[in-house]
């Protein structure tokens, strides 16, 4: 018998929907350039860290998100992702909130802002292109119009996501090619641009887009940035002030992780190295692309003009001024390029082109979050019925409307600013980041975990071997305790002696006042308690003789980012975020949150158990490929 | 109703069951060689059958489903979900049974249009494309061997369908895609190798390796289209099939 010939192929195979490609280029556009990227730096005009090494430097802490994401997939490669890590080697009903809460819920809250990049990126400008100056400028600030452009974000992505998986690739590869020709084509003209050529252009041309009074403009927009405090530089700024720009940037480059909770239908997803090289290249060419977009930025348009227009605009936009900035809209850079083409058809085709970069995105805003949905409602913690598809359109219609309602509803609730607890609901727009930072801390205290706690599933992974060196693993713990203790436990308890000695000014303020302090405090000792005993794990393991496996290793780095990030959101001792536990809107948006969660795993737990399921024993086991 | 515990008899318990609500099934793979090839029980052949894989000609999985369900199958919800657009699996938890369906066409290593002649035969693909089914494979193992002798064995090549392997059919599948013709070619040669190692006697052997060779020949010679020739000078510098991968058992 020619043995050598054949192979012991236990079943029929499988051809994933998804190749690899398909699966870099989803990772690629989670961490949105143009969208995410742009929409947020324009936001961060105020903060004193240099954009570019904001970017780098986060971008390297970064890496260690996705050997953590890589390592998980290879190592319990399931559809839904963190809710089945977290789920299994957590707790169940920790998995289940954390899961539902970072991949379901707080999804609602990316649709309007999904839909404000749509207005700025595509709407606005195509309308000022056309001469439709009044329009434009109308809709870039009309709620009416944002909730608009909400029901038709959440429409199209209904529609994509329906198409299937291979057909949502082809799209998603079709806007992928056009939007990287679009942007070529934009560094290529603030490459071969000029200074001079940009100011005349924007003069020239911005009056009749957007109804402004052209001559002087430039210079008009710079004064008004400095008068909003418009201070960030492309460069420099100290260590310090660098991270503190870092929990505004994650709202962009936090999540080449993105598809993690779509393997099982992507090609070769259990390989290790083909995760940690989709998402480390879609991270790495990401970064690059920013610092080249900022440099080109800086070299044609102006720093000081671009984060001029941001910080006035936003000053605006977020109601610290009244007047109307002298650049009227969303500074987009595209369009600031575009002043550069004379022609209003090249304009038309680029910013087209540029909106692909939406268009093959914004799928992503509910499509991993049904997988998510799919995962609990097969562990019976969801009606088995969000789990169905409507069979002839093969549209998972349950699981988008549980996306697309509540969607519309936070929606309308962003877009009319509609107050909480006597905060506008827009101001919650970073707590888009913060909540999912919540469940990926929880995936990474799992991965941390895992090669420990289930040592025979870990010892039989691919990624077995991938382990440091006894001194290497030393080392690193060391550092990471430097690092968590010295940078972080002890600011921290700095802040928390400040609070306590603050309580009797807040008693004297009121219960509010109390509450507020005192979920600060819970915040503080909670996230010390984590660091502290994340350490001492992984110390206790070291000491037992056993060398650090790559997963623990970058979990532990991760977790100390995320703590740190956390800390700075709910904390936030310098007042940068706004959505720390003074924002009162805030912590009611995050309690109706996470007690949903927990109200439905509740009520699920119960229900099962009168029908004689234990959903503990469900969370035992771990789900079938 | 009962699930039969012979592989060939609830085959075909199956597809008349569907029949009779309009879908249309065939069987495929090993059992579908052993419904067609007395050869399949020889002993230098013989295999065991733990799955039952069919192809349904309509791609709409929500018609069939209903179908296995009814016969008393479990589907694979999670599978189902994910993969329903082109496959659906079943269980038999009592025979330790799958049941795999391809739904609107044959997709593995390469892609076969074999729901346009379902009708052909009343219970199986017909013999071109069952040989196929196995020739497409990249890594074929012992399994798929034995099914190709068994079909060659039992089966002339010849221009028509009625117990005969239908070159014409061949000729033109393997002539349209290059990709195809060359994973039948690279499999042609690894059973004719393994021909030397089954417990065949001189008579039977000869008869696998002429008709390999009548198959090899005429693919050659059959015409190729202009995609065929253009994808040849490509030639394995670029991968030409897909990799498939394994769907586990529960």
């Amino acid at each position: 018998m020619a043995e050598a010939t054949l192979f012991l192929r236990k079943a029929t195979g499988l051809v994933r929907s998804w190749s690899v490609f398909d699966a870099f280029i989803y990772a690629f556009f989670s961490i949105n350039l143009i969208t995410l990227g742009l929409y947020i730096f324009s936001q961060m005009y105020y903060l004193e860290g240099g954009l570019v090494p904001t970017a780098v430097i986060s971008g390297l802490i970064i890496v260690a998100e996705v050997v953590v994401y890589a390592g998980l997939i290879a190592v319990m490669p399931r559809a839904g992702g963190d809710y089945v890590w977290q789920s299994r080697i957590l707790r169940g009903s920790l998995g289940f909130v954390l899961a539902v809460t970072g991949w379901w819920f707080i999804l609602w809250l990316w649709t309007p802002l999904y839909a404000d990049m749509l207005r700025h990126i595509a709407i606005v400008p195509l309308l000022g292109i056309l001469g439709l100056s009044t329009q434009a400028v109308a809709f870039a600030w009309s709620p009416s119009a944002l909730f608009l452009v909400c029901i038709l974000t959440v429409a199209f992505v209904s529609v994509i996501i329906g198409l299937g998986m291979r057909s949502y690739a082809k799209v998603q590869r079709f806007c992928f090619y056009a939007g990287m020709v679009g942007l070529a084509v934009v560094f290529a003209v603030l490459l071969f641009g000029s200074r001079e050529a940009f100011i005349t252009g924007l003069e020239t041309q911005a009056p009749a887009m957007y109804g402004v009074q052209g001559e002087g403009l430039y210079a008009a927009t710079i004064e008004a940035g400095a008068a909003a405090g418009a201070v960030m530089p492309m460069m420099g700024g100290t260590m310090a002030a660098i991270f503190l720009a870092m929990p505004y940037i994650v709202f962009f480059n936090l999540w080449p992780n993105w598809g993690a909770t779509l393997y099982g239908e992507v090609k070769g997803a259990g390989d290790f190295r083909k995760n940690y090289y989709g998402m480390g290249l879609a991270l790495l060419i990401t970064t690059v692309l920013v610092v080249v977009f900022l440099f080109l930025i800086d070299r044609t348009i102006g720093w000081d003009f671009y984060m001029g227009a941001n910080g006035a605009y936003w000053n605006t936009r977020w109601g610290y001024a009244a007047e109307m900035p002298p650049y009227p809209v969303w500074p987009y850079p595209a369009m600031l390029a575009m002043f550069m083409v004379p022609s209003p058809i090249i304009q038309v085709v680029v910013i087209v082109a540029m909106s692909m970069w939406f268009f093959g995105w914004a799928g992503t805003v509910f499509l991993s979050s049904t997988r998510v949905i799919f995962a609990a409602a097969f562990d019976r913690a969801l009606p088995e019925a969000v789990a169905s598809i409507e069979p002839r359109s093969r549209t998972p219609l349950w699981a988008l409307a549980l996306m697309a309602i509540p969607g519309l509803i936070v929606s309308y609730l962003y877009a009319f600013n509609v107050e909480i607890a006597g905060n506008g609901f827009a101001s919650l727009t970073l707590m888009s980041t913060a909540i999912i930072a919540v469940t990926f801390l929880g995936s990474t205290v799992a991965a941390v975990m895992l090669p420990f706690k289930k040592k025979d599933l870990y010892d039989s992974s691919p990624i077995a071997s991938y382990r440091l060196p006894g001194w290497l693993g030393g080392l690193l713990w060391l550092a990471c305790a430097v690092v968590g203790i010295v940078y972080l436990i002890g600011p921290w308890l700095a802040t928390l002696i400040v609070s306590l000695a603050a309580f009797g000014e807040a008693a004297a303020a009121g219960f509010t006042a109390v509450g507020a302090l005192g979920l600060a405090v819970v915040i503080i000792i909670a996230l010390a308690a984590l660091v502290l005993w994340l350490l001492a794990y992984v110390a206790l393991n070291l000491i037992r003789g056993r060398s650090l496996p790559l997963l623990a290793a970058a979990g532990l780095i991760f977790a100390e980012f995320l703590t740190y990030l956390l800390y700075e959101w709910f904390i936030d001792p310098n007042q940068l975020y706004g959505i720390s536990y003074r924002n009162t809107g805030a912590v009611v948006f995050a309690l109706v949150m996470y007690g949903l969660a927990l109200g439905i795993y509740l009520g699920a737990k119960y229900y099962r158990r009168s029908r004689g399921v234990d959903l503990r024993l469900v969370y035992k086991e771990i789900p079938v490929e | 109703m009962t699930i039969l515990p012979d592989g060939q008899d609830e085959a075909r318990r199956i597809i008349e069951a569907a029949s009779q609500r309009d879908v249309i099934l065939r069987a495929l793979g090993g059992l579908a060689v052993a419904l067609h090839s007395p050869s399949a029980t020889h002993r230098g052949l013989a295999r065991p059958y733990p799955d039952l894989d069919f192809v349904s000609g309509d791609h709409r999985g929500y018609r069939v489903e209903p179908v296995l369900v009814d016969l008393g199958y479990e589907p694979n919800r999670s599978f189902n979900l994910y993969n329903g657009d082109r496959r659906l699996l079943f269980l038999d938890i009592g025979n330790a049974r799958q049941v795999d369906v391809f739904l609107g066409m044959f997709r593995m290593c390469h892609v076969l249009p074999v729901t346009e002649r379902l009708a052909t035969e009343p219970w199986t693909l017909p013999l071109a494309e069952l040989l196929l089914t196995k020739l497409q494979i990249v890594e074929m193992n012992e399994k798929d061997t034995r099914d190709v002798v068994a079909l060659m064995l039992d089966h002339p090549l010849g221009g028509q369908d009625e117990e005969t392997i239908n070159l014409l059919r061949l000729q033109e599948l393997c002539g349209n895609d290059w990709g195809l013709w060359k994973t039948v070619d690279l499999s042609l040669d690894k059973v004719a190798e393994a021909v030397t190692g089954l417990d065949l006697d001189a008579v039977e052997r000869r008869t696998v390796s002429d008709r390999i060779e009548e198959l090899r020949r005429s693919l050659e010679e059959a015409p190729k289209s202009i995609a065929w020739r253009l994808r040849a000078r490509v030639g394995e510098r670029v991968r030409w099939y897909e990799v498939p991968e394994e769907v586990r058992r529960r």
